[in-house]
């Protein structure tokens, strides 16, 4: 079911009814309410996968209660693995099996030897990159003695398949989420009301400005070769833009979603383009995802101590792991070790942790620096955007030289399109009020807040007409096929 | 939470009543009843005409472009409707609109595309039940495409976009072969005789063979029309001979299925309404000037050689001239 789809717009309310009127005077029968609405989101897409959803739920939950019994360092260690190799097992082979399959038969094929692997025909469950690496952060904080596991399968069961995060994130960690199902939650008038402001914004974000630059993004991309080096930086803007708001869009209705129930959910994107450096910029992007890593593979790893190679080695897997995650496609795997690239240079200097406040904080703009510093950064993720879309490596260094051409110096083929006009005009209103909104949760938080009722409705009401009007050609959700 | 509930009631009611206005200005059309599927409009004109029993064609466009009524009607002596019109509109909707039509011993034709769905396209439906508004009692609505669409529709409107291209035609735009004014006064559709047909067939495509859920529709219809004491025959429909080439299998695993558990009598064989490619006019159900009479040739052989068609025939004829 998607957010932006008459079922869920019907599904929600309902949900959003019985939550506060009919369980909320017992709290078990509230969570289990919240896994009955959950499994129903999620079997909306294929009924199949929730005996997945389930049996990753069991094995946890059982992991969990193990765990708490244990005091043996062995086998808690051995309880441990059963997670880590049931969850990345069901991840490995539904997201990786094929990729690995192939790979394996070229490499054999080099050498001159003949595999004969069959290819499967699988199909992705949604969500199952999301839930299974949540999944394991609770087993994983309950070995390591951050969390008592629960002895409350229904709570454990709601917070895995909690559906505002379920497919596409945030990734929650169980010290966040789970307790707040222990909890009675009691209604907040203004909770809700940003929650519901937070969902407005995340809809203008994914059906005006994603789906809209997703037509020329793919209309560029797929036909890379036709177009001049101009116009295919302005396919890869176009889809810089669209991945964030597709991605940041989600992630704000999966936030505002859950503060209609009473739950916060950390904050998944902020204002990441407005970034400084790549360091920055990987603290604000899918802040969720970039911290898991960190704690439960970096650290782990050693962290930035060690020597130099150490730290190296360290940061590589870290962001070639983290590319890995997005799909089994080597482009996904240099798109991480591009950004390795990026990071290292600031890293081994230590100015990693320079910019740690909101660009021009408290001000309207930025100053030169800070402008250049922005759009530097900007360009190079613009730039690693580039592998992230292609079909594969090659059309990723096509479409990159051809950019560098001197075909570059012409006019984009959009310049004199009425059609795309409007697109760059939503844009600019758009870059200006993240930009205006930059130092809150999402864009328009505090924005219209002082005004009077009726123009703050009026505003509501000019978002949804541009919705309406400008709504481009539906798109899934991209993060969905991760 | 009260304070939260009204505020979202009264907001969606302002949401809704802005929208409404907008849609209701926008969405206002000038009543242009000139559609092919606006002929379903004289199709039953003329039953409400004719008042008395009839033998009534009904299936999709491989009847409308594939049958000359008036020489089966001067063969018979009895009056003939012609009530194909689209495949597209499913099965059910054809059941339905025979359901709404028939009368005590009229004689029902069908020849039903190959695995024709129950369902059909919901916006062909709308489509037919715009000016025809008795169409509605047709299909059962659904709300969740009337949403959608009406607001695609408004949306679309308000951006001023053009209309779906018309077929390319040179004629005048009320002889178009697309159009009411296609059909003659029998439901024939006629304005694709004098024409050039195109290089290529459309709609060719390989069946992929599993139980028709039609074969149940079809007796349930058959059925009501005993009740009614309507009699229904069962035509397999003109088609090209390479697509049934390819499609052989599913085809003869069709022809299996119907001759076990249709209750209709069938009235001839898959192969016999075969014709060679250059008999179509531009898809694989529609015949030209000279496939059309060749197949109404047959089809009046086809129904001289059954014995319960010639008495139900006779009958009407009968009834006519009494």
């Amino acid at each position: 079911m998607l957010f932006n789809s008459i079922d869920f717009a019907i599904f929600l309310p309902i949900v959003f009814i019985l939550y506060w009127f009919v369980t909320d005077k017992n709290l078990k029968l509230q969570n289990f309410l919240i896994v009955v609405a959950s499994y129903l989101f999620y079997g909306w897409w294929d009924w199949r996968f929730l005996s997945l959803i389930f049996f990753s739920t069991l094995v946890d939950y059982a992991v969990g209660r193990g765990l708490s019994n244990e005091e043996n360092l062995t086998k808690r260690k051995i309880l441990l693995w059963i997670s880590i190799i049931v969850n990345l097992g069901f991840l490995g082979f539904f997201k990786y099996y094929n990729f690995f399959i192939d790979n394996f038969t070229t490499a054999f094929s080099f050498f001159g030897a003949q595999l004969n692997a069959n290819s499967l025909n699988i199909i992705l469950p949604v969500g199952i990159s999301f839930y299974t690496f949540q999944t394991l952060s609770y087993s994983i904080d309950v070995y390591k003695r951050k969390l008592e596991p629960t002895k409350d399968f229904i709570a454990f069961s709601a917070f895995v398949s909690f559906f505002p995060q379920l497919v596409a994130g945030p990734i929650e960690r169980a010290t966040n989420l789970l307790p707040q199902f222990y909890k009675k939650r009691n209604f907040d008038y203004s909770e809700a009301v940003d929650g519901m402001r937070q969902i407005l914004w995340g809809l203008f974000k994914k059906i005006v400005i994603a789906d809209n630059c997703a037509q020329y993004a793919n209309i560029i991309f797929n036909n890379s070769s036709e177009y001049s080096g101009s116009t295919l930086f302005l396919g890869a803007l176009f889809f810089t833009f669209q991945i964030y708001c597709d991605f940041s869009g989600y992630s704000d209705i999966a936030i505002g979603t859950s503060r209609l129930f009473g739950f916060n959910l950390r904050q998944n994107f902020a204002f990441p383009y407005f970034s400084r450096d790549i360091a920055e910029f990987w603290r604000r992007w899918h802040i969720s995802l970039s911290t898991w890593f960190r704690d439960y593979l970096y650290i782990p790893l050693g962290g930035s101590r060690g020597g130099t190679w150490i730290k190296v080695r360290n940061i590589f897997i870290i962001f070639i792991v983290s590319g890995f995650w997005h799909g089994a496609n080597w482009t996904f795997i240099v798109w991480g070790a591009l950004n390795a690239l990026y990071f290292l240079p600031i890293f081994l200097t230590n100015n990693n942790r320079n910019n740690l406040d909101i660009v021009a904080k408290g001000k309207y703009l930025p100053n030169l620096k800070e402008l250049f510093l922005m759009l530097l950064t900007f360009t190079l993720t613009v730039f690693a955007w580039i592998f992230f879309r292609a079909n594969n490596i090659k059309h990723a260094f096509e479409y990159i030289s051809e950019i560098f051409s001197t075909s570059l110096f012409t006019f984009p083929i959009f310049y004199k399109d009425d059609s795309a006009k409007p697109i760059f005009i939503l844009l600019f209103i758009f870059l200006t009020i993240e930009w205006l909104g930059r130092e809150q949760q999402f864009a328009i938080a505090k924005l219209w807040i002082k005004w009077h009722k009726p123009l703050r409705w009026g505003m509501y009401c000019l978002i949804l007409f541009i919705i309406f009007y400008f709504a481009g050609e539906e798109q899934q959700f991209i993060y969905f096929q991760f | 939470m009260k304070k939260f509930i009204y505020s979202i009631v009264a907001f969606n009611i302002l949401i809704f009543s802005i929208y409404s206005l907008i849609s209701f200005y926008v969405n206002a059309e000038k009543i242009d009843s000139s559609d092919y599927m606006d002929a379903i409009i004289d199709k039953h004109n003329r039953i409400e005409q004719l008042n008395c029993p009839k033998i009534i064609f009904a299936g999709g466009s491989n009847l409308a472009f594939g049958l000359n009524s008036e020489y089966i009607e001067n063969e018979f002596s009895v009056p003939v409707v012609n009530l194909g019109l689209h495949a597209g509109l499913g099965l059910n909707f054809i059941l339905n609109e025979l359901r709404n039509t028939v009368k005590n011993n009229d004689v029902v034709f069908l020849s039903i595309e190959y695995f024709l769905s129950n369902e059909g396209t919901y916006q062909l439906k709308k489509n037919v039940s715009k000016n025809y508004k008795e169409a509605n009692n047709y299909y059962s609505i659904d709300l969740r495409y009337e949403i959608l669409s009406n607001i695609d529709k408004t949306r679309s409107n308000l951006k001023f976009k053009k209309s779906k291209e018309k077929i390319a035609d040179n004629s005048e735009p009320k002889n178009q072969v697309y159009s009411r004014g296609a059909f003659n006064e029998y439901g024939d559709a006629i304005a694709h005789l004098e024409k050039k047909s195109p290089n290529s067939l459309n709609g060719r495509k390989e069946y992929t063979y599993s139980y028709w859920a039609g074969i149940n529709e079809l007796n349930k219809f058959y059925n009501y029309a005993k009740s009614k004491n309507v009699t229904v025959f069962f035509l397999y429909p003109n088609f090209p001979v390479t697509e049934f080439e390819r499609n052989k299998n599913a085809i003869n695993k069709l022809s299996h299925d119907l001759s076990n558990n249709l209750k209709i009598e069938i009235l001839n064989r898959p192969s016999s309404f075969m014709f060679s490619d250059s008999l179509f006019f531009d898809t694989v159900y529609h015949l030209n000037k000279k496939g059309r009479e060749i197949r109404t040739t047959k089809l009046i052989e086809l129904i001289k050689k059954s014995t319960k068609a010639q008495q139900a025939i006779s009958k009407i004829a009968k009834m006519k001239e009494d």
